[in-house]
């Protein structure tokens, strides 16, 4: 569970800093909104299907529901930001349908990653910046090689077709954890130095999905040790996304909080697996949720940086209550 | 939705032996989706549309004429593609291509399994299951003599049910398929585990026990072509135990079971005492709906001392099943001692048991 809840916001992360990245590449930046866009409807529709496929390991069902999901809301949110571009539009709906697949086969519980997909993955990608090098077809690069990397992925848990049963739950836990990574950048205060900003939280996040098995007094110690070293590195050199020209200068406040605030949020993420399983997930999630879009519009850039405290906070809370009544049993 | 098509349908003779024919199909939804790509950059985004709806319109029904659904990685290839083709278009048939090209993953990473409960905690020194499996594998190892098959399979069981999923996989395989009694149980176990990967390496040893159930039924149709009673004995109860295996596909399942039914009909027919063969009979009849006729087969057992819970479940599933509850009702105060006892065990029917007994008191 812990790579399910640290995988939801590493692959979005990574995922709209690779687009963006290949943008600048090619020399076609694509819009920050159109990516977040494409990126956030992907995850809602990609996440609730990641864990009815880790709930009884069924893939088919959820990938042929999720998929058109992803597509529809791509789409539909292509059109709102640059109006009925059919260009765009095609490009969104394939790109976010496209890391559906991807987020989707995530939840295949024991998918084996074969030496080749990446390959794969990345000349599909390389073909098609060769074929059209504009801002759609960055997009849809990104969402070949993230569809082909998925549904290699999907395809071990196939091998054995398995109906769907039971999904309701599960798919509202994805909902809400959905909610939770996009509740922060969608409030609309700071949200490009809230994405940026995430990336800090990556080295925690990776050693949450690298190491799942990981006894809790020595997974703490590692989350400790490695989000304070690269949240103080960060701290040392923020100006580097403003000479970068990813922030404005006057960004820079919002920016050092959103950072302090990033770097928390593996611990949130280690206590939110740990919750998930005993029941109690729905509150961690949904309460992380409302923080992250409720402080920061009414505490300013301190809310930041309090979400994900009040977040571990109440966690804490959760799984210590849960633990006393466990021992009173 | 996809799964349900390709399982849906009994038409289709074209296409009755698909399995080899997934990569054919595949590889013509490539070549399809390969004209919408080519559109698609060239910007004739009406043209593109039109020729998606149109695959996608085509591919269902093409799908629902294969049957058996198709087997394998060019199967699962397949399933996956068609899964996604309506979204993704030709980004899934060039997925799907890549898939069909790699083959199935056999060198890498192996992402560990995504629930607690069925996951990624570390063994713990004192794991009864790790216990287990160090017992069955260290004199494997040594070269020492091998474990009781019972003991081992008993633990084998232990693993399969409640242990972690690299466990599962190591359990599945130690367990040497071949010949050894209750293994089919185990692997039948191994392939409705959650886990995909445990499914998948299931299903990858599915086809050898398939084809072992159906070579031994063959030696057996051989052996009883001799008029003798116990060669036909023989081979009902091997077709009753392929059939009740879930290893078979279903329809060979039933064909196995039909067989088996009428083999041990004659055997009631020579020897109406024979209280296996009436209950082996009332079983089979059960399955196939034949509802009065296993009732009476069954009733015919337990009037000759079969009182197994076996026999009893059965025939309280076909008591209801033809709702007749007063004879279940009768049926349950009649052995109320034994379904006592029953109740108490971890069997499948136990909570039914129990449920019944309450409502007689």
């Amino acid at each position: 569970m812990s790579r399910l809840v640290a995988g939801a916001w590493f692959g979005p992360v990574l995922a709209v800093l690779l687009v963006f990245a290949l943008g600048l590449v090619v020399g076609a930046p694509v819009p920050a909104g159109l990516i977040g866009l494409v990126v956030a409807a992907s995850l809602l529709a990609g996440a609730p299907a990641a864990l009815v496929v880790a709930r009884n390991g069924a893939v088919l069902g959820p990938l042929s529901l999720a998929l058109p999901a992803a597509a529809a809301l791509g789409a539909a949110g292509a059109w709102l930001l640059a109006g009925p571009q059919a260009n765009v539009m095609i490009a969104a709906s394939l790109a976010a349908a496209g890391f559906a697949a991807l987020w989707t086969a995530g939840g295949a519980a024991s998918a084996r990653l074969a030496w080749p997909m990446p390959v794969a993955a990345l000349v599909a990608l390389c073909l098609v910046l060769v074929l059209r090098r504009d801002a759609a077809g960055v997009l849809i690069a990104g969402g070949l090689g993230a569809a082909v990397l998925g549904l290699c992925l999907a395809m071990p848990a196939a091998l054995t077709p398995r109906r769907m049963q039971g999904g309701l739950r599960p798919a509202g836990l994805g909902l809400l954890l959905a909610g939770a990574v996009l509740a922060g950048p969608m409030s609309g205060v700071a949200a490009l130095e809230q994405v940026l900003a995430l990336v800090v939280a990556l080295p925690g996040l990776g050693v949450l999905m690298a190491t799942p098995s990981m006894a809790p007094f020595r997974l703490g110690v590692a989350l400790l040790l490695v989000q304070a070293l690269v949240t103080f590195m960060a701290l040392l050199m923020p100006g580097a996304a403003v000479a970068l020209g990813l922030l404005p200068a006057e960004a820079l406040e919002n920016f050092r909080w959103a950072l302090l605030g990033a770097g928390f949020l593996p611990v949130f993420c280690a206590l939110a697996a740990a919750l998930l399983p005993r029941g109690k997930g729905v509150l961690a999630l949904g309460a992380f949720a409302v923080l992250a879009a409720g402080l920061p519009l009414l505490l300013g850039p301190i809310g930041l940086l309090a979400a994900p405290i009040l977040g571990i906070l109440l966690a804490m809370l959760l799984l210590l209550g849960g633990t006393e009544h466990a021992a009173g049993a | 939705m996809v799964d349900g098509a390709l399982r849906g349908s009994r038409q289709g003779p074209r296409l009755r032996r698909a399995p080899e024919r997934a990569g054919l199909v595949l590889l013509g939804i490539v070549g399809a989706e390969a004209l919408v790509g080519a559109a698609l950059l060239q910007g004739w985004l009406p043209a593109a549309g039109l020729l998606h709806a149109g695959i996608c319109a085509l591919l269902l029904p093409l799908l629902r004429r294969l049957d058996p659904p198709p087997a394998g990685w060019p199967g699962a290839a397949l399933r996956v593609t068609a899964a996604a083709l309506p979204a993704l278009g030709p980004l899934a048939a060039l997925a799907g291509l890549l898939a069909l090209a790699f083959g199935p993953p056999r060198l890498g990473l192996t992402f560990g399994p995504a629930l607690d409960n069925a996951s990624g905690s570390a063994p713990l020194p004192d794991d009864p299951m790790e216990s287990r499996l160090a017992a069955i594998a260290a004199p494997t190892l040594a070269g020492a003599p091998p474990l009781p098959a019972g003991l081992l399979l008993e633990a084998l069981g232990d693993v399969l049910r409640w242990g972690t999923p690299p466990q599962k996989a190591r359990a599945l395989d130690l367990l040497a398929y071949g010949g050894r009694r209750g293994g089919d149980a185990l692997l039948h176990l191994a392939l409705l585990d959650p886990d995909p990967a445990l499914r998948a390496r299931a299903e990858a040893a599915r086809p050898a026990a398939e084809r072992r159930l159906i070579d031994r039924a063959a030696a057996l149709h051989e052996a009883a072509r001799v008029a003798d009673p116990r060669h036909r004995r023989a081979l009902a109860r091997h077709l009753d135990a392929a059939a009740f295996s879930g290893l078979l596909d279903p329809a060979r399942a039933a064909q196995f079971r039909v067989e088996a039914s009428g083999l041990w009909q004659g055997i009631v027919e020579l020897a109406p005492d024979d209280a296996e063969a009436q209950s082996a009979l009332g079983r089979d009849l059960l399955v196939l709906g034949d509802l009065p006729a296993a009732r009476a087969a069954l009733e015919a057992a337990l009037a000759r001392g079969v009182a197994t819970p076996g026999v009893l479940g059965w025939l309280a599933e076909c008591l209801f099943r033809l709702r007749d509850f007063a004879a279940l009702e009768a049926l349950i105060s009649r052995w109320r001692p034994v379904l006592e006892a029953e109740q108490a065990e971890p069997g499948v029917l136990a909570p039914a048991w129990r449920l019944w007994l309450e409502a007689g008191q």
